[in-house]
């Protein structure tokens, strides 16, 4: 029942919650921008308020163009775990409720462990823009 | 790959009046009204029994052999690529047709009940068609994505009274009547498209199958196009496929090469239903009778013996009732943890590979005894940031920044490096972080060079180049790439700004220069690479010298850039400094030049000289000094843990 | 127990480490994260879920082999009260034999899919399949229906919460044996279909209402767990073999990869490559094929028989996803009441706990159909008193067992006791 990676992230998690009593992740608003600078994502944790492993939730998400005011032609989230090179076991329902914002649905993150959560923007060119997050589950 | 045994002889009189109006359209049919006619046997009612699978035999040494062709008079027809010849028959009585003249890396047969040998010649973009005894009748197609044309084709097929061909850099199967009149093609749905085909047979209803090999399914179409069937997707088990490569099919019948699963898949065409597979990757290495590794076509033969090509181990296999029982293990072998290549980058201390079946992408830290691997990432997929088949990658140590060409996906990924410090080596399957991902025009192959702090593609199928822009704005270069630039390196100039270009040219067999090179003439601009049989890929050492592959011939050749052979070494093996089907070289920072040794699963690492330096492989490396040791006290081999 | 196991178990009792004090940190929250159980979710599209009398209608059909077609197999045929709400076979023998272990029904209302393969979404709808199985039952909705009508307590039961059974006395329109991918069930019209559908799913809702009643059970562990929620830790609950069994089990172990949570079970689906019972049979595809009949079941939760097609827990079908890890995978059981329900894993190929034990210890005939797939489970390697330690605390998950009404036919009913 032990996973290559289990004692690494037993080690994570207790160096983690070291410093962090709750055992779920707070997503609430959070922002980072894409790796090349070009957005900025701000997402919310709308149900439930934590991210919890294997729990279902929802998410709202901003996308803010920082060097224009193109809006973006797509936006995609996903999240794997880079130690077991798999993802999530749902597909992500995102709607676009304006020009930049999108309500994703049916998430869920269903193993402890990390997670990668990725949030990708696509431009006017299709050139696809990543901001990411590291989420560590109990 | 193979036409229908139904005969029909009210075709040859309509394949007159094709090749007559098809005159208007392609450039060099030349179909004759008379030419020789292979005597057909009676069709024979086939039954293909439920051990399929117990291997016969296996023939040897025939070269780059990607793909067969049962002929109806019951022998063998296969073809190799690398030489671009076709043989016809097996053993001692086979006869060889050397059509190496008029083929550039062909990779599809199949022949016509008139006795027409065809051909997809995939480095000329085109489908050639040949008498019996070689003689070039005609073709069609020609570089393009218009109606007519094609880009890299890997397979024809013939049946009663149509061609069908894996218009493979297309993305798509075109249609044309038996003299090479242009009929339609057939893409797909516009939502789920074909990528990259590289199969095609046609069934005795005239259905077409094809092996859309870079979704990893296999479609069935009707005549007129109507998608029929789609069956399987990525993975492993019976039913799925890994690239599904060639494909053949009779009596109901579909047989599938799954190249990267390594197997033989039999499906029945009514159901889509995976009857039976067999295959499995060696455990030892050129291990045969019925292990299989990397097969790239298969042919039913008229008695429901399978034939099996497969180019990487240069031989094909047979297989049917008469055979001996193939052991299944459920076992996967071990040792054989990783794939390597056929693509590779260095820059600094990193180093990194392609895992063509985990669709991951190895980084390794070369500044130490022996290379450490850093990262594993990479899941496979159409969705972005997934990986589709990746032909060429860079890395920039300073920027820590690496890029990968996704041919099936069109895309250019660029990920930021997030390395351990030098000191303290470690692995983090999280090391890269996907930044952006551009789209290219084409699915396809190319090579990408780092250019100064530019980055140049090279679109092999469109012979074009284009510098790579952050925000998907791709201007082209201002060099004439020739006619198939498979490979090229780039240093910075003299004046430290205009970088010089070197580019392999696989068709032409030369590396043409471009720009200022020191110590070659301004008359002389290519380094002439005739003697070599495959040149695939390239690299410079400081001293501007130039270490080409020669994947067929399994061999390293070093030249200065004057055209002067400095160094050449390799020879077909498993043994440390031995090569199978070497696929790329890279030359690190310490001028050590690194060859991923495809066939053999690993990279060698050699001086500049080709002396030996050490061998490794996703976890275990084997040095000169290791080996000498252990040949002093016990003359055998033996590995040691990489870190 | 052999002699030599004794030996090791008497000296994992004098020299093993205790966890007197205070539990690790991590330990403790996930010993309080995995108890109690709580009542199972609400399901919308069951709007009868917890209503007592289509409970106690649920329940007769539980036990009434009447459904079966040769009169004699029923749900608890394989789902014996006795067995702790399985069968102890290694394949499920219902008209004829499976190729599936039987699951238990205890605490199946916790789970998101059902079936090993997930091939149903709601409790309801998993069910209707065995009933209509040539494997299992080998019943027919229509005759089922008929049945009912003809069987003056039932047919009251069920007007009683779903108000009257569909007039199937007409047998030109609703012909014996008629049930999807029959004869029959093609000559009747669409409308006549659609009613008997319609009473079909209300005796899944039914059962799923009796069944949502069959809860683990307070175990020892719960105890201990208990004791430790409200700051007086009682050891003597658990055993000290258990206790460590624990600590291994949400530790170094790293079993709670994916048994978590109150039902020690994430849920979802894995492929250990476990070896098969039958080496020369097809490999079995698992979710990769249970994922195409969920897509496909008319009982799904966003179906036209769902009491909510447009709830949260509708969605669930919708958004699930297949990737290539799900070939060949399983659901991952609970193992609340393991001891009781051996013998284990998708094709009962291990008679014994230790036996599961042993292969996670060693991977010893662990199949990997892809020659260099990347290994998700590595060898445990523990030693022989740590494996006895997580033995005994897969023993204190033993719960109490469900009141002994809910273990019997339903009086009035007239249905013999299994």
């Amino acid at each position: 029942m032990q996973f290559v990676s289990a004692k690494a992230l037993l080690i994570g998690m207790a160096l983690l919650l070291a410093g962090c009593a709750s055992t779920g992740h707070s997503g609430l608003n959070q922002s980072n921008v894409t790796e090349d600078g070009r957005y900025r994502v701000t997402w919310r944790k709308t149900t439930p308020e934590a991210i919890k492993a294997n729990e279902y939730f929802e998410m709202f998400v901003e996308v803010d163009d920082l060097r224009g005011n193109s809006p973006p032609q797509d936006f995609r989230f996903d999240a794997t775990m880079p130690a077991h090179r798999h993802g999530m076991n749902t597909v992500v329902n995102a709607t676009r409720t304006d020009d930049s914002t999108w309500q994703l649905q049916d998430l869920n993150l269903h193993m402890p462990g990390e997670w990668v959560m990725t949030f990708d923007v696509t431009d006017e060119n299709g050139v696809l823009h990543r901001a990411s997050e590291t989420v560590i589950l109990e | 790959m193979r036409s229908n045994r139904e005969s029909d002889r009210s075709d040859s009189r309509s394949s007159q009046t094709a090749q007559t109006e098809s005159r208007a359209h392609h450039w060099y049919v030349a179909y004759p009204a008379r030419m020789p006619i292979t005597p057909l046997l009676l069709a024979i009612p086939l039954l293909l029994p439920s051990d399929m699978g117990r291997w016969i035999s296996t023939e040897n040494d025939l070269g780059g052999v990607c793909a067969v062709v049962a002929l109806p008079d019951g022998r063998v027809a296969t073809l190799d690529g690398d030489s671009g010849h076709v043989r016809l028959g097996s053993g001692e009585s086979a006869t060889t047709l050397d059509l190496s003249r008029t083929l550039h890396q062909p990779r599809g047969l199949s022949h016509c009940e008139d006795g027409r040998i065809f051909v997809a010649d995939t480095g000329n973009h085109r489908v050639m068609f040949f008498d019996g005894e070689g003689l070039m009748l005609g073709g069609f197609g020609g570089r393009g994505s218009e109606d007519y044309r094609l880009l890299a084709p890997h397979d024809v097929a013939v049946g009663s009274n149509f061609v069908a061909v894996a218009d493979t850099g297309n993305d798509r199967v075109q249609l044309y009547q038996l003299g090479g009149k242009y009929l339609y093609a057939i893409e797909g749905s516009p939502d789920d498209p074909m990528r990259r085909p590289e199969g095609i047979a046609i069934d005795s209803d005239n259905r077409i199958w094809v092996a859309d090999t870079h979704n990893h399914r296999v479609l069935c179409f009707s005549p007129s196009g109507k998608q029929i069937r789609s069956i399987g997707s990525w993975g492993n088990f019976p039913g799925q496929f890994m690239e599904p490569s060639g494909i053949d099919t009779a009596d109901g019948y579909i047989v599938v090469t799954d190249r990267l699963n390594h197997r033989v898949q039999i499906l029945d065409g009514a159901t889509g239903a995976a009857i039976e597979s067999w295959g499995m990757h060696s455990f030892l290495p050129r291990q045969g009778e019925g292990r299989v590794h990397y097969p790239a076509d298969a042919a039913i033969l008229p008695q429901g013996d399978i034939v099996v090509a497969e180019p990487f181990e240069e031989r094909t296999q047979r297989f049917g009732a008469s055979g001996k029982a193939i052991d299944k293990p459920a076992q996967a072998p071990p040792g054989v943890q990783s794939h390597f290549g056929p693509v590779a980058a260095t820059d600094g201390r990193f180093f990194c590979t392609w895992e063509p079946e985990l669709r991951a992408i190895h980084i390794f830290d070369l500044d130490r005894r022996t290379p450490v691997r850093l990262s594993t990432f990479g899941t496979p997929g159409t969705a972005p940031g997934q990986l589709g088949d990746l032909t060429a990658m860079a890395i920039d140590a300073d920027r820590q920044r690496l890029w990968a060409v996704d041919a099936t996906n069109a895309r250019v990924h660029e990920w930021m490096l997030n390395p351990p410090p030098p000191d303290q080596p470690r692995f983090d399957p999280s090391m890269a972080t996907l930044n952006r991902s551009a789209p290219l025009q084409q699915s396809g192959p190319g090579d990408l060079v780092k250019a100064g702090s530019d980055l140049v593609f090279l679109d092999r199928n469109q012979a074009r180049g284009w510098t790579l822009q952050g925000d998907g704005q791709h201007s082209p270069i201002a060099i004439d790439l020739l006619r198939d630039p498979i490979a090229a390196l780039a240093v910075p100039g003299e004046d430290g700004q205009n970088p010089r270009f070197a580019v392999l040219d696989a068709r032409e067999r030369a590396i043409q220069l471009h720009g200022v090179w020191p110590g070659h003439s301004s008359e002389q601009r290519s380094i002439e690479l005739v003697a070599l049989e495959d040149p695939v890929d390239l690299a410079q050492l400081s001293d501007n010298s130039i270490v080409v592959v020669d994947r067929a011939a399994h061999r390293i050749h070093r030249f200065a850039v004057d055209g002067t052979e400095l160094a050449s070494w390799g020879e077909r093996g498993v043994e440390h400094g031995q090569l199978w089907r070497p696929a790329a070289v890279v030359v690190d920072h310490h001028d050590r030049i690194i060859v991923l040794d495809h066939g053999n699963h690993r990279a060698q690492m050699f001086e500049p000289d080709g002396t030996w330096i050490m061998t490794f492989g996703a976890g275990r490396a084997w040095t000169a000094d290791q080996e000498s040791r252990a040949a002093a006290s016990s003359n055998k081999t033996t590995g040691s843990e990489d870190k | 127990m052999n002699r030599d196991m004794f030996t090791i178990a008497i000296c994992c009792l004098l020299v093993a480490p205790t966890l007197a004090g205070e539990l690790p940190a991590p330990i403790k929250r996930s010993a309080l994260a995995s108890s109690p159980v709580p009542p199972p979710p609400a399901n919308p599209t069951n709007r009868v879920a917890d209503d007592p009398a289509a409970r106690q209608f649920g329940q007769a059909l539980f036990f009434d082999p009447n459904l079966s077609s040769n009169k004699e197999v029923s749900c608890a045929t394989c789902h014996d009260p006795a067995l702790g709400f399985a069968d102890g076979k290694p394949l499920a023998e219902g008209l004829k034999t499976g190729s599936i272990n039987t699951p238990t029904v205890l605490g199946t209302a916790h789970h998101r899919w059902l079936f090993l393969d997930g091939r149903a979404d709601t409790l309801w709808s998993q069910a209707l399949g065995p009933i209509e199985s040539d494997l299992e039952m080998g019943g027919a909705r229509t005759d089922v229906v008929r049945y009912l009508a003809a069987t003056p307590k039932l047919a009251e039961a069920y007007a009683a919460v779903f108000g009257p059974l569909p007039d199937v006395s007409n047998q030109q329109r609703f012909p014996d044996g008629a049930r999807p991918g029959t004869p029959q069930w093609e000559s009747m019209a669409e409308q006549d279909r659609a009613s008997i559908t319609q009473a079909y799913a209300n005796l899944g809702k039914a059962i799923e209402a009796y069944e949502r009643q069959l809860e683990p059970g307070e175990s020892n562990f719960d105890r201990w767990v208990a004791s430790i929620r409200s700051g007086t830790r009682d050891d003597a609950i658990m055993t000290g073999a258990a206790i460590r069994g624990f600590a291994l089990f949400a530790g170094d172990a790293g079993c709670m990869q994916c048994h978590f949570g109150p039902m020690l079970s994430d849920l979802e689906f894995h492929d250990l490559g476990l070896p098969p019972s039958d080496p020369a049979a097809a490999p079995m595809p698992g979710r990769g094929a249970g994922f195409p009949l969920l897509r496909a079941s008319e009982f799904r939760a966003d179906g036209p028989w769902s009491d909510a097609p447009k709830s949260t827990k509708a969605r669930r079908a919708a958004s699930a996803r297949i990737g290539p890890e799900h070939w060949g995978s399983f659901r991952t059981p609970s193992l609340r009441n393991v001891a009781a329900t051996a013998p284990y894993m998708h094709s009962g190929q291990f008679a014994r706990i230790s036996d599961v034990l042993r292969f996670y210890n060693t991977l010893e005939g662990q199949v990997r159909r892809h020659h260099h797939a990347e290994a998700v489970l590595v060898p445990l390697e523990l030693n022989a008193s740590q494996l006895l330690d997580i033995e005994a605390f897969l023993d204190s998950l033993t719960g109490d067992r469900p009141p002994n009404s809910l273990c019997v036919p339903p009086e009035g009913f007239g249905i013999p006791k299994p």
